[in-house]
């Protein structure tokens, strides 16, 4: 056991470190220098002003010494330095990050929440017409770009209800109430998609441990459909849907992405994408790699919940 | 009749594979229709539809009717001819996406399924990678990195579709290099890589045909995104993200401009999603259930 | 006499210079008010106390006062930051943190620090500040940029006379100071050793009528109370200005609704739809952000439009009213190249109107004609991919001039990667926006070869184009300190400019902030600053 716990946690360390490698070059390599693009509109940009904006940077020497500085600085809890406006990445991040956290989870919940409990009255009542509707419905569900149905939210709150969401970032400890109802509504737009995948999911094992003998022999003898659904079929089916749950992780931090620029949400995705329209390369390195993080770590609790779970499992 | 006959999958024995299933995939057909309408909208809509989707000739913000059955925008170009243009670009940014990730992971899975070895590794880590960045971010990053084109959010979008197409070629290879025959042509000297993709090949062009069906929805939809965000197709070119973007702006004036494009892309997509789900019921119940789930481990 | 002209004279007359006529007046002078809007008649006393909320439609990013790329910076920190001099309501040049400044030759300014004037911490200003914050602007450090030094004149350093006067050495004769100090953008005087001190991209110390509360918060809010040791007797009105950071039209506008903010900024269409609203008042002006088409014309080329013929008939198959009509709303009007309502710089918007912008499809044919065009040609525009007016402008013009038979390809790009491309010339027409600039030579300076901006901008986009009156026009309006030799000058070069239309200008359009009604004195900047602010009150 122990065994496969610091397998997966030197396999996740490479993973990150060959994706910041991965990011560092990107950023440097493609097209864009930021300070082409400080200079670019208007001024007297003669090579010495530009040399000394690099230099002000910490844009000059060479790639691998950059790099030493960004990883070594990482350590230290040093963040780096946004190119923009100097502010320490670790302070944006201090409020990006909790935004974030709190959407994906939010999100997860939701889905989590309605997914599951749908999955199984489908799989139950297979055949039925609630079945046909929720298998329907679940495909409409992940053909819905999450963007749009944010943006529908929006205008049935503030056509209908005469209703738009709080202006500014409340973090849930301060104020539960102005925090959900910022949260809700994009929350809501990024789960429906997972909702859909877990209740698939969840309705497919289902039906293949409904379908098992031991099953359908505990039927047979009389004991009553509930337990036999909570005791036996619904533990056996949780279990793929957490490794689904691992995936649909990076899924939601896209879509938190999305819907935190149309609500006005601070978050990572958020910074992300503006460090991107502004050549911000310390940010976009750390952003992405902050997500990249989240992600990989989310991935291997799941594959150590799913280890620990599932007996059946053996973990290679 | 429908339902308990259109799931076969899960079912302990795999009972209608070929036609008779085929035909009694009610959720597969109307995916098809869907997929030719939009096919024939994007390719012949034009000649049909034939005001220009680019000039501003008409009253601004106007609500469907007769002459603008999807209204008009906010300098007061058609929307109806907006959105069938929109069509056109994403057909057209799917179906490159997907060529360029069909190609590029079928090229990783051979090689690294036939070479295996440290190729094999350094290649399923390279493609593990991928996989750590969430789709759309990571085509965000991609496309914002390269610059804000249509082109390149096709590139992107390619590429993240690049891991599934890799795993599932290389799991095939793996599966065909394991046959009792192959192993033994080889160990003789004799079987090299032409046997195994003779034996490849049937093996994986229905898998193939579900992972391409499947993920064009998801092409779709990231091109969708993207061009939200102003890093794939720029305005004034008509894309349905960007037409949403506009809208964001006028929410007060028109809502039907928020509306028309955002239901053209759900119905696209959801077509590709209902023809996937209904190919793979019928080609490879193997895939498990549900657009980019992880294949269930038996 | 008005007002406005006795303080003229009397700067004049303390500056002792009065017939002599060596003012470097390179503020925008003169009457300008009928342009720019309603003038300041207040209908009642100002009354004392109250707070208010205005919304900022961008994060500044920073507030330290030199180095600053983004408009909005100054905007945040416009309520603590002052400079030698200031514009009032109609760009007139009044002294600020100066009381009176005397022109020692063509290259020094003796600058006298007004007596009494503290910063907002008690402790009173003097010329080691000044000089201070001089070798600061010179040289920003971060979290400033020194891709801004454009924008800076040629000062070459303060020196310190006494405690209360100041001596500017220029490089050169320059005419652009005075009304770079009085754009204040880039000049706040800051207390000595400041940047030590304190983290001044959060926090900061002036003179101005209100002084920061706390630290700035990025993405949320700054906070300002009144400076109780503000130079300005009875001002400020205000108790407190509450800054508050949404980026998004449509909270904006919700928060208006609901009385949540005091006033915001807002598209010209929602100002539309929030006019009838109650407690709500919509307040409009013209601001420098003119958009125009620039061309390039490189030496070896020889496109289409390096012929004049093709660049007038572009200019006469725009239909200007169309485009203010969808894009704007109606709203705007017509801009010379120096930005409609800059004063007496401009030719007269009757004049522009009727002759110089007139829409004439018929001329504009005969002139491709003639120029061998007839059957037209291919071109590639640029431009921006946000603000969205940019693609919808592009758009008209695009089916506008497929009428002369001119082909346009629109390629929007994203700011950052078009302020680059412009930059270096890579590009055929351009479509984009100026702003606002501390002297009218700030709109012309591009046209001449000489000159620091000239140097890169002029051998990057008009090297295949030579003008020697041009080239006169703008190099000597430049070093002529003397507004009345200085006048006639411009308003030859822009009747030049408009012929030659190595750029074409386009529109230019109204910034639309709606307010509390009980809001008084508060107007819309012609500079984009939100500078009614500093004066304004609650009734």
């Amino acid at each position: 056991m122990y065994r496969f716990v610091a397998q997966r946690f030197v396999s996740m360390i490479a993973t990150l470190v060959a994706v910041s490698i991965v990011i560092f070059s990107a950023v440097r390599l493609l097209p864009g220098n930021i300070i082409d693009i400080m200079f670019g509109g208007d001024a007297t940009a003669t090579p010495a002003a530009k040399a000394a904006a690099a230099h002000q940077l910490g844009l000059d020497g060479s790639y691998p010494s950059q790099y030493w500085r960004w990883v070594s600085g990482l350590f230290h809890g040093d963040l780096g330095v946004s190119l923009l406006n100097s502010r320490p990445i670790s302070e944006t991040m201090k409020t990006a990050l909790p935004i974030t956290i709190e959407l994906i989870f939010l999100g997860l919940l939701i889905a989590v929440a309605i997914g599951i409990p749908l999955g199984v009255i489908s799989a139950v009542k297979r055949g039925s017409a609630s079945d046909y509707l929720a298998r329907v419905g679940g495909l409409i569900g992940i053909s819905i770009p999450g963007f749009w149905l944010a943006t529908l939210m929006l205008i049935f709150f503030s056509r209908v209800f005469h209703w738009v969401p709080p202006l500014s970032y409340v973090p849930f400890y301060k104020d539960p109430v102005k925090n959900l109802q910022e949260f809700f509504m994009p929350a809501i737009s990024i789960s429906v998609f997972t909702l859909a995948i877990v209740m698939r999911m969840v309705r497919a094992t289902m039906l293949e441990v409904l379908s098992l003998d031991y099953v359908r022999t505990a039927r047979a003898k009389g004991v009553p459909r509930r337990r036999v659904l909570r005791k036996h079929a619904l533990r056996t089916a949780l279990i793929p849907v957490i490794t689904v749950v691992g995936f649909e992780v990076g899924v939601l931090i896209g879509g938190a992405a999305v819907v935190e620029i149309i609500f006005g949400l601070p978050g990572v995705g958020y910074t992300l994408l503006n460090a991107i329209f502004n050549r911000d390369y310390p940010v976009i390195q750390t952003a992405t790699l902050i997500i990249a993080t989240v992600f990989v770590v989310a991935n291997v609790v799941v594959d150590l919940l799913y280890g620990f779970l599932d007996p059946r499992i053996s973990v290679t | 009749m429908s339902a308990a006959t259109a799931t076969p999958a899960w079912e302990a024995v795999p009972r209608r594979r070929w036609i008779p299933a085929r035909w009694r995939n009610p959720i597969g057909i109307v995916g098809a229709a869907i997929v030719s309408f939009c096919v024939l909208t994007a390719l012949f809509g034009r000649f049909i539809w034939t005001i220009d989707p680019n000039a501003p000739d008409a009253d601004r913000l106007l609500g469907p009717s007769w002459a603008h059955p999807f209204g008009t925008d906010d300098i007061g170009r058609d929307t109806l001819a907006r959105v069938i243009h929109g069509a056109q670009v994403s057909l057209q940014v799917g179906a490159v996406a997907i060529s360029i990730a069909l190609v590029g992971g079928t090229l990783i899975g051979l090689i690294a399924g036939y070479r295996g070895g440290i190729v094999d590794l350094l290649l399923m880590r390279l493609v593990d990678i991928m996989f750590a960045f969430p789709g759309i971010v990571l085509a965000i990053v991609i496309a914002g990195l390269l610059g804000a084109t249509r082109r390149n959010a096709m590139i992107a979008i390619g590429i993240i579709i690049v891991p599934a197409f890799a795993r599932v070629v290389r799991a095939a290879v793996l599966e065909v290099m394991g046959f009792p025959f192959i192993e033994s042509a080889r160990a003789l000297g004799g079987g090299g890589f032409r046997i195994i993709l003779r034996h490849l090949i049937p093996n994986i062009v229905a898998p193939l045909i579900v992972l391409t069906t499947v993920y064009f929805s998801t092409a779709i939809l990231s091109e969708a995104t993207l061009s939200f965000l102003g890093l794939g197709t720029q305005p004034p070119e008509a894309a349905w993200g960007n037409m949403l973007t506009t809208a964001r702006s006028y929410i007060d004036q028109s809502i039907w401009m928020s509306i028309f494009p955002g239901l053209a892309i759900m119905i696209v997509v959801m077509g590709f999603n209902f023809l996937g789900d209904g190919l793979r019921d019928v080609l490879d119940p193997r895939l498990g259930g549900g657009v980019g789930d992880v294949a269930i481990k038996k | 006499m008005s007002p406005k002209e006795l303080n003229r004279r009397d700067l004049l007359k303390r500056a002792g210079a009065i017939g002599a006529g060596a003012i470097a007046a390179g503020g925008v002078a003169g009457r300008a008010g009928a342009s720019l809007g309603k003038a300041a008649m207040r209908a009642a006393t100002p009354k004392r106390g109250g707070k208010i909320t205005f919304a900022l439609e961008q994060d500044p990013g920073h507030i330290a006062p030199y180095g600053a790329i983004l408009t909005i910076t100054r905007t945040a920190q416009e309520p603590m930051y002052e400079s030698l001099m200031e514009w009032d309501r109609n760009l007139n040049l009044k002294p600020a943190i100066a009381s009176s400044y005397v022109i020692k030759d063509a290259k020094t300014i003796d600058f006298t620090i007004r007596p009494g004037i503290k910063f907002s911490n008690g402790q009173p200003v003097t010329a080691e500040d000044v000089k201070y914050s001089f070798d600061l602007q010179l040289a920003p450090p971060l979290p400033g940029s020194v891709s801004v030094l454009g924008q800076v004149p040629s000062i070459a350093g303060v020196e310190v006379l006494s405690a209360n006067k100041a001596r500017m050495h220029l490089k050169s004769p320059d005419a652009r100071v005075l009304g770079y100090l009085a754009w204040q953008r880039y000049s706040s005087i800051i207390p000595k050793d400041m940047y030590t001190s304190l983290n001044a991209a959060t926090r900061g110390i002036g003179t101005g009528p209100y002084m920061l509360e706390g630290s700035y918060v990025p993405n949320d809010h700054l906070n300002y109370v009144r400076n109780p040791n503000y130079w300005k007797k009875g001002q400020p009105y205000l108790d407190a200005i509450n800054f508050k950071i949404i980026t998004d039209e449509q909270a904006r506008i919700a928060a208006l609704r609901a009385g949540a903010i005091d006033g915001a900024t807002v598209s010209v269409d929602s100002a539309k739809a929030l006019r009838g609203v109650s407690g709500l008042k919509v307040l409009s002006g013209l601001t420098a952000a003119f958009r125009e088409i620039q061309f390039t014309i490189k030496a070896g080329e020889n496109k289409p439009w390096a012929d004049k013929r093709v660049r007038q008939a572009v200019n006469l198959a725009i239909n200007r009213t169309e485009i203010l009509q969808k894009v704007y709303n109606g709203t705007g009007q017509g801009s010379g190249h120096v930005a409609a309502g800059y004063g007496p710089w401009v030719i007269p918007p009757k004049e522009l109107k009727t002759k110089w912008e007139k829409y004439d499809l018929p001329k504009a044919k005969k002139l491709m004609a003639a120029a061998g065009f007839a059957k037209g040609f291919d071109v590639t525009l640029t431009t921006f991919s946000t603000p969205l007016d940019f693609p919808a402008v592009a758009a008209l013009i695009q089916n506008q001039l497929k009428k002369i038979n001119i082909n346009v390809n629109i390629v929007a790009q994203d700011p950052a990667t078009f302020a680059a491309k412009n930059g270096i010339g890579a590009f055929e027409w351009d479509l984009t926006a100026r702003g606002m600039r501390g002297d009218v030579d700030g709109y012309v300076a591009e046209f001449n070869p000489t000159g620091a901006f000239g140097k890169t901008v002029y051998n990057t986009w008009f090297n295949g184009y030579a003008n020697k009156e041009m080239w006169r026009l703008v190099g000597n309006g430049r070093i002529t300190l003397d507004p009345k030799k200085r006048m006639p000058m411009y308003q030859k070069l822009n009747r030049l400019l408009m012929t030659e239309l190595l750029e074409v200008p386009l529109v230019s359009v109204s910034k639309y902030q709606v307010v509390n009604a009980k809001l008084q004195d508060m107007y819309v900047a012609f500079t984009d600053f939100n500078t009614g602010l500093r004066s304004a009150w609650l009734s």
